[in-house]
């Protein structure tokens, strides 16, 4: 059982140090329900821990770092294909998590895409796997005439082989974009015949009632996305 | 080092003494600018890049510019790819765009971070992915300190986030 302990936690804590756990788990938060039968994803020292905040930067009002929607856009249905080329149906994007993050974007970008995607795959890597399992990374391009299905496995596995990389027809993709609230992506020409796509700079953050409460903004640090993510995991949303 | 000193050559007089100086000190550091010689305005440090996927890169640094007058970024080329540009993405009302731009002024005594989300150097039609942990070599055309070359170091995505998250934590 302990060797099983064992393994458990260092993968949970990989990439951390096992710093933040012991950060976070004061005594106190410690409480006598432990379950002596840790499941298998997540370690014991997370088990009951709370989402660690950012020590930079004090916690907004909300309780997230992320932007609270005061009109959340309800969740869309419109078949893509997954990385796989399986049909994805964007309405099923939270069954069976908590959290289904959707960010649109195209594997060509060179700049914030990555950026965004490896701020969320390093988040998913540094919490407990309790969290990270109950959190859907869904990346869908924008530029379906250049990302393929291929190309799009190719595009997350970069990332995190969990993400899913979501392809299909423009307009199914545009309309998705327009129900969700969001401008539809344009094509901007860069000379050469050579063209980058407008996209939103945000992910949403859709929670099992099915709307994006929260938003979160480009350039949100792996502290701040481990908060919230790790909150709203443990607590489901809830209006404050 | 050829196509940089003869673009010193069409650089007015009164620079040319700081674009030697800048040579020379990239001559034997690859750090960017001068250190040490004092005679240097432009300074770029901690140059990092990366590849999107096969065929497109984008390269970040941090210019300093510790003179008593403005510059500007007007240039880049690279030895991983011969089509190299300067791009700017912005943000507005949640919507990102991307586009070339012609010049990034450096104002004196400024400094400017290029980085995601800002500015930053574009490497198109690489002919294979940058390799991580690698670097390439990318020459910052100035308008009034001229060439500065500098190494780059091909990071990954994840693994460069979570120093970040290291760092901060």
């Amino acid at each position: 059982v302990c060797a099983a302990l064992v393994t458990v936690l260092v993968p949970a804590c990989a990439g951390s140090d096992g710093e933040r756990a012991g950060d976070v788990t004061t005594p106190g938060a410690l409480p006598s329900s432990v379950t002596p039968s840790v499941s298998p994803s997540g370690s014991l020292g997370h088990e009951h821990a709370e989402a660690p905040l950012d020590p930079d930067i004090a916690l907004p009002a909300s309780g997230f770092y992320a932007r609270v929607e005061p009109s959340p856009a309800a969740l869309p249905a419109g078949v893509l294909t997954d990385q796989a080329g399986t049909p994805f149906d964007m309405a099923d994007v939270t069954r069976g998590v908590d959290v289904a993050l959707v960010y649109f974007g195209y594997t060509n970008c060179p700049d914030i895409c990555p950026a965004e995607l490896g701020t969320v795959a390093s988040t998913l890597r540094g919490v407990p796997d309790r969290v990270a399992d109950r959190v859907r990374m869904v990346f869908v391009t924008v530029d379906p005439a250049r990302d393929d299905v291929e190309r799009m496995g190719e595009y997350v596995a970069l990332f995190d082989p969990r993400f899913v990389g979501l392809t299909g027809d423009g307009k199914a993709i545009e309309r998705l974009m327009v129900e969700m609230g969001l401008e539809p992506a344009n094509k901007l020409p860069t000379g050469g015949g050579e063209y980058a796509m407008s996209h939103p700079a945000e992910v949403l953050a859709f929670t099992s009632d099915r709307r994006a409460h929260l938003v979160f903004p480009f350039g949100m640090t792996v502290p701040q996305w481990t908060h919230d993510l790790w909150k709203l995991v443990d607590e489901g949303w809830r209006q404050r | 080092m050829e196509a940089t000193m003869k673009r010193s050559l069409l650089i007015p007089a009164s620079v040319a003494v700081v674009v030697l100086a800048t040579l020379t000190a990239c001559g034997s550091d690859d750090d960017g600018g001068g250190t040490g010689d004092g005679a240097t305005t432009i300074e770029v440090t901690d140059a990092w890049g990366w590849s999107a996927m096969d065929d497109r890169g984008a390269v970040y640094f941090t210019v300093s510019n510790t003179g008593e007058e403005a510059d500007a970024l007007v240039g880049a080329t690279s030895d991983a790819s011969d089509t190299v540009e300067v791009h700017e993405t912005t943000m507005s009302d949640g919507v990102a765009e991307m586009a070339p731009v012609e010049s990034v002024e450096i104002a004196a005594g400024d400094e400017t971070t290029f980085e995601p989300g800002g500015y930053h150097v574009m490497l198109l039609e690489l002919p294979e992915p940058l390799e991580v942990g690698g670097s390439i070599s990318v020459t910052l055309e100035f308008e009034q300190a001229g060439e500065i070359t500098v190494d780059a170091e091909i990071r990954e995505f994840v693994d460069d986030a979570m120093e970040e998250a290291d760092e901060e934590m």
